[in-house]
């Protein structure tokens, strides 16, 4: 595990002006992050996993929440809610072998869907990625998935298809 | 077409349509002014599924026609039931339902294997005002539960035991449910709680019409389709959805009445109800119906001794009979047959040159959707069939290829040779018209004027329309759409299961053939056994018809390296393809456990 | 194989397409299709099932004759029964 990259560490607003946390996600994070996966309704589960989970099994939770933060990097969003954190949305990317691009997953709680979290995730996401001097970020969505779809280009990400894989779609842009 | 109607043609992307203007002055496609006089629709709007269905056709000469005529279970002989027979029974059902406080919109779901009740139940209900949701007997517990819920059910029509292994023990689950109504066969009597008997449920219902005025806006019938995200869709129509079926029976299937008219589809799925029920009924025809299960030679028996002349069939079962026949069955030629028609997946040529071989006619293909209502694309029969092809669009169906475009939108696809998704020029009448609950996804589902079909298709130059595949994950086999989450859910809720992945795999017999790759939990013992407990566990609470032939285990599923699943690579690999383009791919592939 | 051996490797032919199926609660003179969730896909399936493990060709036209357990067995019987001794 590398060390707590606190610098990241930001408070945004939200389109109705609900203040949030964005910040590295971390180790201790992981009880947060298996609760925010078991309360995303089934279709947000199914179109971030592209598979049917209730929770993340053990190894995959670690794999989400122990991070490097160099070759993995992962940004959640929070809100205090009754002097809780409670996680809202994460943003993540892995650095690809080749070290100059890597691949971005975004998720948002269903009833934070819409309130501008997403778009505040991805633009420091975004933005953390450039600093450390990665070119390009890629991603996969279900082709069905219109609001990703539609999220994905008003961030510049080009669509591309693949004729050999008709449900999911391939998101590109450089940084 | 009417007397005053001023005809003339309208160019469309596909041709001309003839047009004329109907009742209300507006220029519409003269194929729907037709339906509306040969459906007896009034100036009023009124509008009702039933009556059209059973009492047009029950007074005057056409009363002692034979509107069902059942194949009796020993195969020997035919059952048959009147117009007026079907009519008067179907007003008792409805006045029944009625009486047990039934009210317009409410949601009668009938679960029934092809027997009279059933036919009697769709049409009375219809009749009440409800609106019908028909289920296919061959589900299993689960997607049954799913969907009453779902639908809201208010009353729920089956047998007793359909009723006994799948429904009672979960009666609790749905609290709208308020009557179960149970068609027995005589000998049965057994006492099941929370049940009333039908026959005793109608038993003080009278059979004169229950005079209930719907329009062709009211809903009518709630069909379950599967979506991507695994919560069925239910589609939701009104009564004006007889308007097309009419038509497109007509034009597609080239019935009329008097013919003796064959539809092999399940009745719990669209193209069971939509033209093993009603749209030959619309027509005042006879409906051929056998119970059995596919036997290639009982078949063709059924096609001579029923006299069929019209047979709308499926490339699953028209594959099955191929093979049969290539095994060496005799399949004689049915001597009354005059039209063969196919939909549900693509029909390949060789399967259409068979039919004209074997049959003495081709398969004619075709293509809908539930969300269509009716047939939208078809090989119509007045033309020479493009062998491969589903067709084209039917009188006043304008189709166009599309692609999505950045920030919402479509650009229509021109040029003569065009590969894209097909959309539909929204607005013709038995368009659906709604998601029941997902009104959201139902306005997803049209952009730019134009209804997006979620299927990828090309158009060649001569106009015709081939179909590619679909736009999502969900599974197309033996003509039904299957969403893989859906499965994947029931297979996750087994205590051995980590993780599990659905996929379609090409099969040259039912189209796309259901299998499952599972993820044991730390453990469990990854071998036949456990395959076998997970098969069984699976067609249980699924049914044969939703649930994997086959399930294979793996160490861990192939993830991208933010954890998503890479289903593309795992039908390759189930395939033995090459796995293409694996830079995404997550190397230190992520344990499950500890 | 005696007739024995044979219904238990039609038994087990099953037991692999429809393994929920209790096989002991089969009525062997009624139809198999009635009694155990088989879509075609599976009776086909069990046909070519048959033919693996009996390494018998079951012609087309025979189809029609095996609709029950026991006609089945019947049917293997007679096309195994006296070679396989």
């Amino acid at each position: 595990m590398g060390d707590y990259p606190a610098e990241l560490i930001r408070t945004r607003y939200l389109f109705d002006g609900t203040e949030v946390t964005i910040r590295p996600i971390r180790a201790e994070d992981a009880v947060m992050e298996q609760d925010f996966v078991r309360h995303l309704s089934k279709a947000s589960r199914y179109a971030r996993f592209m598979g049917t989970l209730n929770e993340l099994p053990p190894g995959k939770l670690r794999y989400l929440t122990e991070l490097d933060y160099q070759r993995h990097m992962a940004l959640v969003a929070t809100v205090i809610r009754d002097g809780q954190e409670l996680e809202i949305g994460v943003a993540r990317y892995v650095v690809s072998p080749d070290g100059s691009s890597c691949e971005f997953a975004v998720t948002v709680d269903d009833a934070w869907q819409g309130s501008g979290v997403a778009g505040l995730l991805m633009l420091d996401l975004m933005d953390v990625a450039r600093t450390r001097g990665l070119t390009l970020m890629e991603g996969f969505a279900l082709a069905a998935n219109d609001k990703m779809l539609k999220f994905a280009r008003q961030l510049g990400f080009t669509i591309r298809r693949d004729p050999d894989d008709r449900e999911t779609v391939h998101l590109v842009r450089t940084l | 077409m009417g007397e005053n109607a001023s005809v003339l043609f309208r160019e469309s992307g596909d041709g001309e349509t003839l047009m004329s203007r109907d009742a209300g002055d507006r220029l519409v496609p003269d194929a729907w002014v037709a339906a509306r006089t040969g459906l007896g629709m009034d100036g009023l709007g009124v509008m009702n599924l039933g009556v059209a269905a059973a009492d047009r056709h029950a007074c005057g000469p056409w009363a002692k026609m034979t509107a069902l005529s059942f194949v009796t279970p020993d195969g020997a002989g035919m059952q048959d039931i009147s117009y007026a027979e079907l009519a008067h029974r179907s007003n008792r059902f409805a006045n029944g339902l009625r009486a047990l406080g039934v009210v317009r919109g409410e949601r009668v779901f009938v679960l029934l294997e092809r027997c009279p009740a059933l036919y009697v139940a769709v049409l009375g209900a219809l009749k009440a005002g409800a609106v019908v949701a028909p289920l296919s007997a061959a589900f299993g517990p689960e997607p049954i539960r799913v969907r009453l819920a779902l639908g809201g059910a208010a009353v729920l029509v089956t047998d007793a035991p359909c009723y006994r292994d799948k429904l009672a023990p979960m009666r609790a689950q749905w609290p709208s449910l308020r009557q179960v109504l149970l068609v027995r066969e005589a000998d049965n009597k057994q006492e099941l709680p929370g049940t009333i008997d039908l026959v005793e449920a109608l038993a003080a219902a009278d059979d004169t019409p229950p005079g209930i005025a719907t329009g062709p806006d009211d809903p009518a019938l709630l069909h379950f389709t599967s979506g991507t995200t695994g919560t069925p869709k239910g589609v939701l129509h009104g009564h004006g959805v007889g308007l097309n079926l009419f038509s497109s029976a007509r034009e597609a299937l080239d019935l009329h009445a008097a013919d003796r008219f064959w539809c092999t589809a399940d009745p719990g799925w669209v193209t069971g109800t939509a033209y093993g029920i009603l749209a030959p009924l619309l027509h005042g025809a006879t409906v051929v119906v056998d119970a059995g299960p596919f036997d290639a030679r009982r078949w063709f028996e059924v096609l001579e001794r029923a006299r069929v002349s019209v047979w709308y069939s499926t490339p699953t079962a028209i594959r099955l009979l191929m093979r049969a026949h290539a095994a060496g069955v005799k399949l004689p030629r049915p001597t009354g047959l005059r039209v063969a028609a196919s939909c549900g997946e693509p029909l390949d040529p060789g399967a259409v040159r068979w039919g004209e071989r074997v049959l003495g006619r081709p398969f004619h293909d075709n293509w809908w959707q539930t969300e269509t209502g009716a047939i939208m694309l078809a090989n119509i029969p007045a033309r020479q069939v493009t062998p491969g092809a589903m067709g084209r669009p039917l009188a006043g169906i304008e189709a166009r290829v599309v692609h999505r475009k950045s920030g919402g939108g479509v650009t229509v696809i021109d040029t003569p040779e065009a590969t894209g998704e097909l959309a539909l020029v929204a607005g013709w009448p038995s368009m659906f018209r709604d998601y029941l609950g997902a009104h959201d996804r139902y306005g997803a589902c049209f952009a730019d004027g134009l209804y997006l079909s979620g299927d990828l298709v090309r158009r060649d130059a001569r106009g015709d329309y081939w179909f590619l595949g679909r736009a999502d994950d969900v599974i197309k086999s033996s003509g039904h759409l299957i969403g893989p989450c859906e499965v994947e859910r029931v297979l996750m809720a087994h205590p051995a299961v980590a993780e599990a992945a659905v996929i379609g795999l090409p099969d040259p017999t039912c189209g796309e053939r259901v299998e499952a790759v599972v993820v044991g939990h730390a453990g469990a013992t990854l071998d036949e056994a456990l395959a076998r407990t997970l098969l069984a566990h699976a067609r249980t609470h699924l049914g044969a018809v939703m649930a994997p032939k086959r399930i294979t285990f793996a160490a861990a599923l192939p993830h991208t390296r933010s954890g998503k699943i890479m289903r593309r690579l795992l039908r390759a690999r189930a395939l033995g393809l090459p796995e293409g383009d694996l830079s995404m791919l997550e190397h230190a592939e992520v344990p499950n456990e500890p | 194989m005696n007739r024995d051996e044979i219904r238990a490797g039609v038994h087990e032919t099953l037991a692999r397409i429809a393994p929920e199926a209790d096989l002991t609660a089969i009525r062997a003179d009624r139809l198999l299709r009635r009694q155990i969730d088989l879509d075609s896909m599976d009776w086909l399936n069990v046909i070519v099932g048959l033919h693996e493990r009996f390494g018998l060709d079951i012609p087309g036209r025979d189809y029609g004759r095996l609709g029950t357990l026991d006609e089945i067995v019947d049917y293997l019987v007679a096309h195994l029964g006296g070679e396989r001794e």
